[in-house]
């Protein structure tokens, strides 16, 4: 029992608590969420004509959360660090550069949250997306609806850039058609007596496609083969166990999986706990070049012996060459520094977006003398060549798909080059001639 | 046509599936039959299971063979305290309450726990870079040691439930107290006991489900949704609150899916799901299932 005053006591005394509370947690909020400015922004130092004011804001969507949230958190982290280089040198003509963004892991509101970013949050350019699947979705409302600039950077779906043209979807990282037709082209130089291919794969666009133009392209320089029928699999599958034993019932000489991220270590290793590389002669998986997905197998998961195993990705950390090309050694020490890790492909495509971003509104100012509208952007976003880590990236005007290297590499070991999980070594890099179509052909159906 | 190997290999595959489905159900059978309350958050203790599994094992072992006999025993235990802990502060207030808020409350613990995974381990997969043990080669095919043990595993602890419920006293009182609690408790079964000791049991199994199978599967948040729903399939077929409904149903689950993995993958994850609307139509208590008598 309570008498009044100790009541108010009581009360009082969780009034003034609170209030206490919320003062230091907003001093604190306030001091956490905005660095300290001590220099002038950009925009007041350049005093560049026809440069509106406040800041330029870039939203993205990547997976941040769930079990491919380490996509979205690497991406984010690559294009942090790409704003702060271009903030701290001026920003992009004085204005300085804002991020923004929402999860793509919130599957129902995909395409809302891509509206929220540009009429409620004042995006004007847009990067990001993880899934093929979403970025399709994304393609009527940002052509017809938004008309704003979306620069793809990860999703690899041909349908997406080679169907048609498309006027504000760009793409700079290297689609999956000339990874699958290079490794097609690998399969009849390198093992010529293989015939009997099989397919494992994740039970989606992706999965689909790729098994299309790998095997539509093998048919073509390799007649002979036969085709097993492909196994696809629903995504988040952690038990392979008696796929791998029908596989090695089957008994393929090639087998292509385009399995990825957790999904593919998970079958990794328990295709090796099983024997499966002891009976095939090669395996390639176009997305084994992932970082996520080397530390996941480990070194101790890399068979000795037994089949060769191939992997690719859209950009491998360690080409071109550190000695070669001082860009990557740049980008790749000073992401580990920040992060604690080797950047993996999505950070070096989402980093190089922002470069792209920042290099076509430039070249536009130098044409028309203001800040560039929309279509301007886009204009000098065509036939544009941008420096990214992966190399010099040129930007098709016919399909505004980035070229670049397409490379195929063989598993080994890092822990004897002084990595700490496996690394791609032994690159063949591909004449671009031989595996990139020409715009707007694919061997995907489209429509 | 088929060789004898391939279809060893693949009755293995399809044990060790069976093996830890039963784990799961066979503990979440024991907690409804006896408790009559439906525990969504076992799957949560089977996640649980698995990251500790992961985190003594790879974080503090590296991979030492011998952590992998250590794990499940922490896991075991870990996950009992766990258990007993939520038991008598969230599901004791709930006995007499309508099933609605049990489930609302159970299922509010899956969606903590897996934020409370993400927050101390990371979203991502948290991979075994080995497993312990060799393999054993059967013409083509390897079957890692591991499988076998898992599949030992599962047979013992069957063999140790079926004891535990036809020898100790307790066990026999916890299956009376299933049979007709009122009764039960008239007779002088301390039904409070019973409860801490089904929850503390039904939560060991998760745990060590999750611990021995996580080195193959692979831990992830929100895994054990995915684990949750096929163990509620299970002990609808095989009849909820038996043990040896569990292990039938886990068994049917088992093959069900290795055979489709082998011959029409597309219907892998459909297969159980067809079984269990059969067997709902067909003997809607499951195939070991008493019909529902009137009590509580």
């Amino acid at each position: 029992m309570v008498n009044r005053r100790e009541a108010l006591k009581i009360v009082g005394t969780g009034i003034v608590g609170l209030a206490v509370g919320l003062g230091a947690g907003y001093q604190i909020g306030v001091s956490v969420s905005k660095p300290q400015e001590t220099a002038p922004t950009p925009a007041e130092t350049t005093g560049l004509p026809g440069i509106p004011s406040g800041a330029f804001k870039v939203g993205y969507m990547y997976f941040m959360t769930g079990p491919f949230g380490t996509y979205g958190q690497m991406a984010s982290a690559a294009l942090e660090l790409a704003k702060d280089e271009i903030n701290s040198a001026g920003g992009i003509l004085g204005r300085e550069v804002e991020l923004t963004y929402k999860d793509e892991a919130d599957r129902e509101h995909v395409v809302d949250n891509i509206v929220k970013m540009v009429q409620d949050e004042g995006v004007e350019v847009l990067i990001g997306i993880d899934s093929s699947g979403d970025s399709l979705k994304l393609i009527k409302t940002i052509e017809e609806e938004l008309q704003v600039p979306l620069i793809v950077t990860h999703a690899a779906t041909p349908k997406l850039t080679e169907c048609a043209k498309r006027k504000f979807i760009f793409r700079i990282s290297m689609y999956e058609e000339p990874i699958d037709i290079a490794a097609a082209l690998l399969v009849a130089e390198k093992y010529p007596d293989a015939v009997k291919i099989a397919n494992i794969g994740p039970d989606y666009a992706y999965g689909w496609d790729s098994w299309a133009v790998f095997s539509a392209k093998l048919e073509e320089v390799k007649p002979n083969v036969e085709l097993l029928d492909p196994i696809y699999v629903k995504l988040g599958t952690t038990d392979y166990t008696s796929y791998i034993d029908s596989l090695i019932e089957a008994k393929p000489d090639i087998l292509f999986s385009s399995l990825w991220g957790g999904d593919a270590a998970t079958f990794f290793k328990q295709a090796v706990a099983k024997g499966l590389f002891d009976v095939i002669d090669a395996y390639f998986n176009p997305m084994l070049g992932a970082t996520d997905t080397l530390k996941a197998i480990g070194d101790e998961n890399v068979p000795s012996g037994g089949a060769d195993i191939w992997g690719s990705g859209r950009y491998w950390f360690l080409h071109p060459s550190h000695n070669v090309y001082p860009l990557n050694k740049k980008f790749v020490e000073s992401f580990k520094s920040k992060v604690g890790e080797y950047p993996p492909y999505v950070s070096g495509t989402s980093y190089t977006a922002l470069m792209a971003v920042k290099a076509a509104i430039e070249k536009a100012y130098v044409e028309v003398g203001s800040w560039p509208e929309v279509d301007e952007i886009v204009k000098a976003l065509e036939g544009l060549t941008v420096a990214g880590p992966m190399g010099p990236v040129y930007i098709r005007p016919d399909d505004h798909q980035g070229i670049y290297d397409v490379y195929w590499g063989k598993l080994s070991k890092g822990g004897p080059e002084g990595y700490p999980y496996p690394i791609l070594t032994d690159l063949v890099i591909f004449d671009p001639s031989k595996v990139i179509p020409p715009p707007l052909k694919t061997y995907v159906k489209c429509g | 046509m088929m060789s004898i190997d391939y279809i060893i290999v693949q009755i293995i595959n399809a044990l060790f599936y069976a093996s830890i489905l039963f784990l799961i159900s066979s503990g979440l059978s024991l907690i409804y039959g006896i408790m009559r309350i439906l525990n969504l958050a076992h799957g949560a203790f089977y996640m649980l299971g698995a990251y500790i599994g992961y985190t003594v094992v790879m974080l503090y072992l590296s991979g030492a063979d011998c952590a992998f006999i250590f794990s499940p025993i922490i896991a075991i235990i870990m996950l009992q305290a766990i258990g007993v802990g939520i038991e008598r502060g969230l599901i004791k207030p709930l006995y007499k309450k309508p099933e609605e808020l049990q489930l609302l409350v159970t299922f509010a613990l899956v969606l903590i726990f897996d934020d409370l995974v993400k927050i101390a381990w990371g979203a991502e997969y948290k991979s075994f870079t080995k497993i312990a043990g060799g393999s054993l080669k059967i013409g083509n095919y390897t079957i890692p040691i591991y499988f076998i043990g898992i599949i030992l595993t599962g047979f013992i602890v069957a063999i140790f439930l079926w004891w535990f419920f036809s020898k100790t006293l307790i066990g026999r009182q916890m299956k009376a107290s299933a049979y007709n609690a009122e009764v039960a408790a008239a007779l002088g079964v301390n039904t409070d006991k019973i409860f801490i000791v089904s929850f503390a049991i039904g939560s060991a199994l998760a745990g060590l489900a999750g611990a021995i199978a996580a080195p193959i599967l692979t831990a992830y948040p929100g895994m054990g949704t995915e684990a949750i729903v096929l163990s509620f399939a299970v002990i609808v077929i095989g009849g909820m609150g038996s043990i040896a409904g569990a292990l039938t149903g886990a068994i049917i689950a088992g093959f069900a899916r290795t055979i489709m993995a082998a011959t029409y993958p597309i219907l892998e994850v459909a297969l159980i799901y067809i079984v269990m609307v059969i067997v709902l139509l067909v003997k809607p208590s499951g195939l070991f299932g008493r019909e529902e008598v009137e009590r509580r």
